[in-house]
């Protein structure tokens, strides 16, 4: 499990988030995500979440209840895995 | 421009044109089914295509209009004098709107604020309730109420570098949510590829989703107002199954689209079946291969009458667009091959050989086809062309106040294509003169004994190697007596001239003369007339007014038929060989001693009872002495004069290119351009008209 560490996954964090999600997807199937601190997550985000999870397996945990917002927004709610702690 | 814009930009003006058409034919003759099919089908392909290119402007304003068009095609909505008024008014403002979406420059404030109100006349139309809200920034937004919502499907698709725009789409889709109730969203994944090939700073996803609202279009599309033109969307309404199918054959991954759409259950197969195959595909598919190359005519068969093509069959007849440049390199072609040809001709004449002249003379022949057919490629008709001022002599005598009945005649007429369009801003800035300054207030005619309604009438007729375009109005004619007035003050003219009335008449053309007492903003700034005549003479053509004070006036415009080759006569005089344009000429007559005697050593002889001037070109243009025994007369008509040109010998027929002369010999007047004989030589080709203006000032 991979905890992010940060506060939110903006058009100004998507960069080097990327580049660790490239990392860690090396050589797995599934990639498990602790999004416990993460406060809001706009459209790139949502994105290169995305993005992420057409290379392996994603599981988001911990989400909370305004990055879930974000996902029905842009309308890709059914891709989000993994349990909601409110 | 691109290629691609400037396809768009031709194809949207003759939409333009058939809408203008339409709307001014029912004006006329009434309502019919088939100009308000005309009508919808221009502002449903100009919004088509104005989307292909992202300019929502163009498309948000012929949305509305095409509703309105639409309700009236169904017939629940009645086409009222003053909605064609209104429609004119909004043909106009979409030609505004393409303009400044191609130019790339942002909408003024009179466009926009004109577009609300057309907006709002074109709401008040529909049927239904409406009404305005305002804004708590004071801005107002027009509101159609009516009792049922619609579902409305909108696709929104970023643009790859949609994150420099600095704005997110989520918060945009949140505020969605208060315009009515979403049934469906799903975000287009498709085209988001994997992290490694991912960029992190790119936009791939696109947005489809569903809503049900009361709120208009335009409304809905205000919503997105500040990411416009960094995405693309689509607002269509879900009954609306030709623009879902439009929409759809637009964009380039459509397949993978229409079966997101169908997977996602936003749309059934059954929806994307093409309704109206002729119509709606047809005006799409033409913008496609934009590397194939057509003509510009409406029909190139001569099996057709082109006096009878339809609007139908203009837009249905197989017709293809060629840029025009391909064809002037035609023409340029085959006048080389034309010269080449002569000096063939020449020497088969010199080794007199039989066979051989005869082969030339078969080539000739064959050349002279191949160049008319050419020429023929570049001919139009003029009323194409004409129809168009239909419109600005409405709008200007209702401007005015005054009644005028338009007529045009000879529209048949045809004219190099080039040609056409240069004289056509003359003829306008002559029009509107015959209008505001020639036809005279309803009540000025009725208490001058005239009909309250002012004749205006332009026509266009073939003349002896010409083609005249007269512009004849009854109105109250020129002052000849300010004109002369206002010339002599300006020093133009001096007091004690003896020019005739035709010739004070045609003072007008001088610059810096205005003798409107108001300069309108129509006409009369007195820096139009004289250039018109510019204009007109770089067409090597002339322009001419007579009057009749209290009758009307008279504009005469002779513009030769082609521009490139020259069916001519070749002289002599001196040392210099010249060549007369055939068609200006009358007969040939050896200058006798007999005539000789009778000039007596004036300028003109007596041929046939009436008075021949001449002149003599070994003094115009300071020639040496005649090389031949021989002096002969040419005589010469042109519109109303006739001349006698005097020169040395005379060689006969003579077809060939002209090749303007270069800057150097800009200035000199009477001579139009050069040309190359079969030997080599340099012959200059006459100005006819300015020798005649020469010869009628000098004597």
């Amino acid at each position: 499990m991979q905890k992010l560490e940060y506060e939110k996954i903006t058009i100004y964090e998507v960069e080097s988030l990327h580049k660790e999600l490239l990392e860690w997807s090396h050589n797995t199937q599934e990639l498990e995500l602790d999004m416990t601190n993460i406060q809001k997550v706009d459209f790139a985000g949502v994105q290169l979440l995305l993005s992420a999870h057409k290379s392996v397996k994603l599981n988001m945990h911990n989400v909370s209840n305004n990055v879930r917002k974000s996902f029905e927004f842009a309308g890709a709610d059914s891709w989000l895995n993994g349990d909601t702690n409110d | 421009m691109t290629e691609e814009l400037q396809l768009f930009l031709e194809d949207s003006a003759e939409q333009l044109t058939y809408m203008e058409n339409a709307l001014l034919s029912m004006q006329e003759s009434g309502i019919n089914e088939e100009d308000v099919g005309a009508l919808f089908r221009s502002m449903h392909t100009i919004k088509g295509t104005a989307g292909m290119f992202g300019f929502d402007d163009v498309v948000g304003f012929a949305h509305i209009a095409e509703n309105l068009l639409s309700e009236v095609r169904s017939q629940k909505v009645e086409l009222t004098p003053d909605m064609i008024q209104l429609f004119l008014l909004c043909k106009d403002h979409t030609e505004h709107l393409i303009d400044a979406a191609v130019d790339q420059t942002p909408i003024d404030d009179f466009t926009r604020e004109t577009n609300q109100e057309l907006l709002e006349q074109l709401l008040n139309f529909m049927p239904g309730n409406k009404s305005v809200i305002k804004n708590e920034d004071g801005t107002e937004n027009i509101v159609r109420t009516v009792s049922e919502k619609k579902l409305w499907h909108l696709s929104i698709e970023p643009h790859s570098d949609f994150f420099n725009s600095g704005m997110d789409i989520l918060n945009i889709l949140n505020f969605l949510e208060v315009m009515g109730t979403i049934t469906k969203k799903k975000s287009y994944t498709d085209p988001i590829p994997k992290l490694e090939n991912y960029n992190p700073v790119e936009a791939y996803m696109g947005i489809e989703l569903q809503i049900e609202s009361e709120s208009s279009h335009v409304e809905i599309e205000d919503v997105f107002e500040f990411i416009l033109s960094d995405i693309a969307l689509m607002i269509i309404d879900t009954q609306d199954k030709e623009g879902l199918v439009d929409w759809v054959e637009s964009i380039p991954h459509k397949e993978s689209k229409v079966k997101f759409l169908i997977e996602n259950g936003f749309f059934t197969k059954g929806d994307f079946i093409t309704v109206d195959p002729v119509n709606e595909t047809i005006s799409l598919e033409e913008l496609k291969p934009i590397e194939e190359t057509v003509l510009e005519e409406p029909q190139i068969s001569n099996v057709e009458d082109p006096k009878i093509s339809t609007k139908k069959e203009i837009q249905k007849s197989f017709s293809l667009r060629v840029d025009s440049s391909k064809i002037d390199q035609l023409i340029n072609q085959i006048s080389e091959m034309v010269i080449a040809n002569a000096k063939i001709a020449q020497r088969a004449d010199m080794i007199d050989d039989n066979d051989l002249s005869e082969a030339t003379t078969v080539m000739s022949e064959m050349l002279e086809s191949v160049r008319s057919s050419v020429m023929n490629i570049r001919m139009v008709q003029v009323g194409d062309t004409f129809a168009k001022f239909k419109r600005i002599v409405n709008d200007t005598a209702k401007k005015l106040g005054k009644d005028i009945e338009f007529t045009i005649n000879g529209g048949e007429t045809e004219l190099d294509k080039m040609v056409v369009e240069k004289i056509s801003d003359p003829i306008m800035h002559m029009l509107r003169n015959s209008i505001d300054h020639g036809i005279e207030m309803p009540h000025e005619r009725v208490a001058a004994g005239k009909p309250a309604n002012g004749k205006v009438t332009l026509s266009a007729y073939p003349d002896a190697g010409t083609i005249v375009i007269k512009i004849v109005d009854d109105g109250k004619g020129l002052d000849r007596d300010r004109i002369l007035a206002k010339s002599i003050a300006n020093g133009i003219v001096s007091p004690n001239h003896n020019l005739s009335d035709k010739e004070i008449f045609n003072l007008i053309f001088a610059a810096g003369l205005s003798t409107a007492e108001q300069v309108s903003d129509i006409s009369g700034r007195g820096v139009g007339m004289d250039v018109v005549k510019r204009n007109i003479e770089e067409l090597r053509g002339t322009v001419e007014i007579d009057s009749s004070k209290g009758a009307g006036s008279t504009f005469t415009i002779r513009l030769p038929l082609t521009l490139a080759i020259i069916d001519g006569f070749l002289v002599q005089s001196g040392d210099t060989k010249y060549i007369i344009p055939l068609e200006m000429i009358q007969e040939c007559i050896e200058l006798s001693a007999a005539y000789k005697k009778q000039m007596k050593g004036n300028d003109f002889i007596n041929l046939r009872d009436s008075i021949l001037p001449l002149l003599d070109i070994r003094d115009y243009f300071k020639e040496s002495e005649n090389k031949s025994s021989r002096e002969n007369v040419v005589v010469l008509r042109y519109g109303d004069y006739r001349m006698g040109l005097q020169v040395d010998e005379l060689y006969g027929e003579f077809q060939t290119v002209i090749k303007p002369l270069g800057e150097v010999f800009g200035n000199v007047t009477g001579v139009s351009g050069g040309t190359v004989l079969g030997s080599g030589e340099i012959a200059l080709i006459f100005d006819i008209p300015k020798l005649m203006e020469y010869q009628i000032r000098n004597n």
